[in-house]
């Protein structure tokens, strides 16, 4: 039921231009460069298979250059879908109307994620006091778990931006982390669950952010309800306490292994409010939306 | 005229020699086709990693290059085709082409740059292109050699910007197997000479006590000989010497054994002729008798005049003598004598048997002919055992012919020997009795007339002679006994 009604609605949705004459229609899913291209490819492309068996549509990848191109093209139709940062959520929300539909159930289940500060084992420095003076990269600008709660951290500290020697936003997690085991930085910030991955690799974790609302999926405004409801609920549909899924999901990104839970705009209220609290956020509540859009 | 030369005219050294050089040849060249062909299972098995490892290590660069292409990272084709011509530099890759295509099978890079753009169709391409892991096929260059193509596929999980693929040259593989087969065909001509050498020497070693043996089997003509030499190997030719003394000294007891049924045989024969002779010699012992008892009666019953008298003993006289030489005749034919050699005249022998049956022949006035070449040799023989053959031969012919029949009895000088004939023109013998007739105890007269024996004794007389008897016979039409002897025993002739 699902499928046939899914299977029309996108027919009606993308119409000839994403249609070949003898292929199932494409769909096309945008992913944050939060990683390098081809842990994405690795760690996204599953997700792609099981939408395409379930919902019998072509759904593609389409990676970009930055966060930015990610935005960009879900915000002109090149993506129908797109998983985003919270940042870029909000801002795609502010520009035009992004709709989140579920997001990670993350470690805790709970659908929240954290940002950490990690430093090499070997690096001797033991508290985020000690990094004034030192060189620090954070993840892009526009995430959260890399650059937005770790600046918290940085903040609630007692160490400004302005107190660190060097610092900078690097291309994605896998550069921050790289770049502080080669010891090109003292320390960075990254998602608990990246700096996990790493630990064996000699990172050590120097402090952890509170949680906040996990990355969204998210699609356009203007796409058929129907198309999105069918996407949310087949992810949403994903149970890893059944084996089958539990398979399923196996080759799929940390983050989804546990599945989905709905996603909601006044989940990342908190994170709207921390942006304008901050001296780097840009403070002018422009990540929330238009008066009276929709929530 | 001789038939083709057969395996068993062969020596049993040349057979040992063929058979072991033929063996260790095949040996060898099955052994080395093996070798060759696992050579080429190993070189085909490493190239064929060489290549899946070269190739896939490739597919990360060109996968990567892909997909950075596909961000815009990356100006088109100009970085795959800096790779593919730096691994095409490489040394011993055996590289003979390297692509990418697409999903649709359209060549984006290439080695030959003349390939760009084109779409590949054929069979190759289209299971490379359709394989999800790395695929190793076998296709021929467009020069016709020989090589392996390696295909992998450009993804990332299930995202796939195309297909890598690499064609490798068998050529240096082919080269090797060649060099080794060259190896193997010169080791086996090498042992092919080292074990035809080594198999002449063992085959001389192995079979020259052999020949030394058959010379001393060849040397021992008589059963009373005793080998010698031999058999004092502990080996198989000794064992084999062992036998065959031993197997002589059988043969001697068999031969005496056989030396002793022939006499008994002779001796019985001999004893039942006498007894077919009894009513003859009576008869020849009664007349002189008659004779004698008339002259001696006559000179009881009155006084006759000297000259009377004279007559009356000379008729005693003369009766006397013939009753002893018949006596002497039958004692001569009856007495019991090793075989004696000597030089036999043989009509005289004939007209003495002819004697022996004269009652017989006529009681039943049988026309007995003699007829004896005039320049007849003189053979060696035993006189007593020739004249029972043919007394055997006679009395049967008398048996055989009706009242006035006729027996024809000849001896004429024949190739090396004389031939004596016995024919007579009686009931003659059965066609099925033919190849009967000297066996031992083999008879068609009826219960009490005959022991079987005659004609087996005399079978065995004349090959004791190194002669030859047979017969021409005709039921109804009479027989013809041929007895050919040898004018000296060794003096064998083939038998016609």
């Amino acid at each position: 039921m699902l499928v046939s009604s899914c299977l029309g609605v996108l027919v009606l949705a993308l119409g000839g231009a994403a249609l070949a004459a003898d292929e199932a229609p494409v769909v096309r899913f945008g992913v944050i460069t939060r990683y390098h291209p081809r842990l994405i490819y690795q760690t996204h492309q599953p997700v792609m298979d099981y939408l395409s068996r379930t919902l019998r549509a072509r759904f593609e990848l389409k990676l970009g250059r930055s966060f930015e191109d990610t935005n960009r093209d879900l915000e002109q139709g090149t993506t129908q879908f797109a998983l985003l940062s919270i940042m870029s959520y909000l801002e795609a929300r502010v520009r035009f109307g992004a709709v989140p539909l579920v997001k990670p159930r993350g470690e805790g289940g709970q659908g929240v994620t954290r940002g950490v500060v990690v430093t090499r084992t070997d690096s001797g420095i033991t508290t985020l006091g000690a990094l004034k003076g030192r060189t620090f990269a954070f993840a892009p600008a526009k995430s959260t778990a890399g650059n937005l709660l770790p600046r918290y951290l940085l903040f609630a500290a007692g160490v400004r931006l302005t107190d660190l020697e060097r610092y900078a936003n690097l291309a994605n997690y896998d550069n921050v982390v790289l770049g502080v085991l080669r010891g090109q930085y003292d320390a960075g910030a990254i998602p608990e669950l990246v700096a996990e991955r790493y630990r064996e690799r000699g990172l050590r974790v120097l402090a952890v952010s509170d949680p906040a609302p996990s990355e969204p999926i998210v699609t356009r405004a203007d796409l058929p309800a129907a198309l999105a409801r069918s996407v949310r609920e087949a992810l949403l549909a994903l149970d890893p306490g059944d084996p089958r899924d539990r398979e399923i999901l196996k080759g799929w990104d940390d983050e989804f292994r546990r599945g989905f839970v709905t996603a909601d705009d006044r989940d990342y209220d908190g994170i709207r409010r921390m942006l304008d609290a901050i001296p780097q956020g840009c403070g002018v509540r422009c990540h929330y939306p238009p008066r009276g859009s929709a929530r | 005229m001789r038939g083709r030369l057969s395996l068993a005219d062969w020596g049993l050294r040349i057979k040992f020699v063929i058979f072991t050089t033929l063996l260790l040849l095949v040996v060898v060249l099955v052994v080395g086709v093996l070798m060759v062909r696992r050579e080429r299972e190993i070189l085909t098995e490493r190239m064929r990693e060489t290549g899946i490892t070269l190739v896939e290590s490739l597919a990360i660069a060109f996968t990567d290059t892909l997909m950075y292409e596909e961000l815009r990272l990356l100006e088109q084709g100009d970085l795959l085709d800096t790779y593919i011509a730096q691994a095409m530099a490489r040394p011993g890759t055996d590289l003979v082409y390297l692509m990418v295509l697409d999903p649709e099978g359209r060549v984006v890079a290439h080695n030959d740059t003349t390939q760009f753009g084109l779409t590949y169709g054929d069979a190759v391409a289209r299971r490379a292109l359709a394989a999800e892991n790395t695929l190793v096929q076998r296709d021929r260059s467009r020069d016709g050699r020989e090589l392996l193509d390696v295909a992998t596929p450009l993804a990332i999980s299930t995202k796939r910007w195309g297909t890598l693929r690499a064609g490798f040259s068998l050529h240096r593989l082919e080269a090797a197997l060649a060099s080794g087969i060259r190896q193997i065909l010169g080791l086996t001509a090498i042992l092919f000479v080292v074990s035809l050498g080594l198999a002449l020497a063992l085959g001389r070693m192995l079979l020259e006590p052999l020949r030394r043996f058959a010379r001393v089997m060849e040397r021992t003509t008589g059963l009373h000989d005793v080998p010698t030499g031999e058999v004092d190997r502990r080996d198989e030719i000794g064992m084999l010497a062992r036998q065959f003394a031993a197997m002589l000294g059988r043969l001697r007891e068999a031969n005496a054994e056989l030396q002793r049924q022939h006499d008994a045989m002779g001796r019985a024969e001999k004893l039942a002729s006498i007894g077919r002779l009894a009513s003859g010699v009576a008869h020849e012992i009664n007349n002189p008798l008659a004779g004698m008892q008339t002259c001696v009666a006559a000179l009881q019953a009155g006084e006759p005049d000297p000259a009377t008298t004279r007559q009356y003993l000379g008729l005693v006289q003369e009766g006397l003598g013939r009753v002893q030489g018949t006596v002497r005749q039958l004692l001569d034919f009856a007495r019991q004598r090793e075989l004696v050699m000597a030089p036999v005249d043989v009509g005289r022998t004939l007209e003495e048997t002819l004697a022996l049956v004269r009652y017989q022949v006529e009681r039943k006035r049988v026309k007995l002919r003699l007829t004896l070449s005039p320049s007849l040799p003189r053979i060696r023989a035993d006189a007593g055992q020739l004249q029972q053959v043919v007394l055997n031969l006679l009395l049967n012919a008398l048996d055989a012919v009706p009242e006035d029949g006729s027996v024809d009895v000849g001896a004429r000088a024949d190739t090396g020997g004389i031939e004596m004939t016995v024919a007579d023109d009686g009931c003659g013998i059965q066609e099925e009795h033919l190849g009967r007739i000297f066996d031992p105890f083999f008879s068609t007269k009826g219960p009490g007339k005959g022991t079987g024996l005659g004609l087996s004794v005399s079978y065995g007389i004349v090959q004791a002679h190194g002669g030859r008897i047979g017969v021409e016979s005709r039921a109804g039409a009479g027989s013809t006994f041929r007895v050919w002897l040898p004018a000296t025993p060794d003096g064998r002739e083939g038998m016609a």
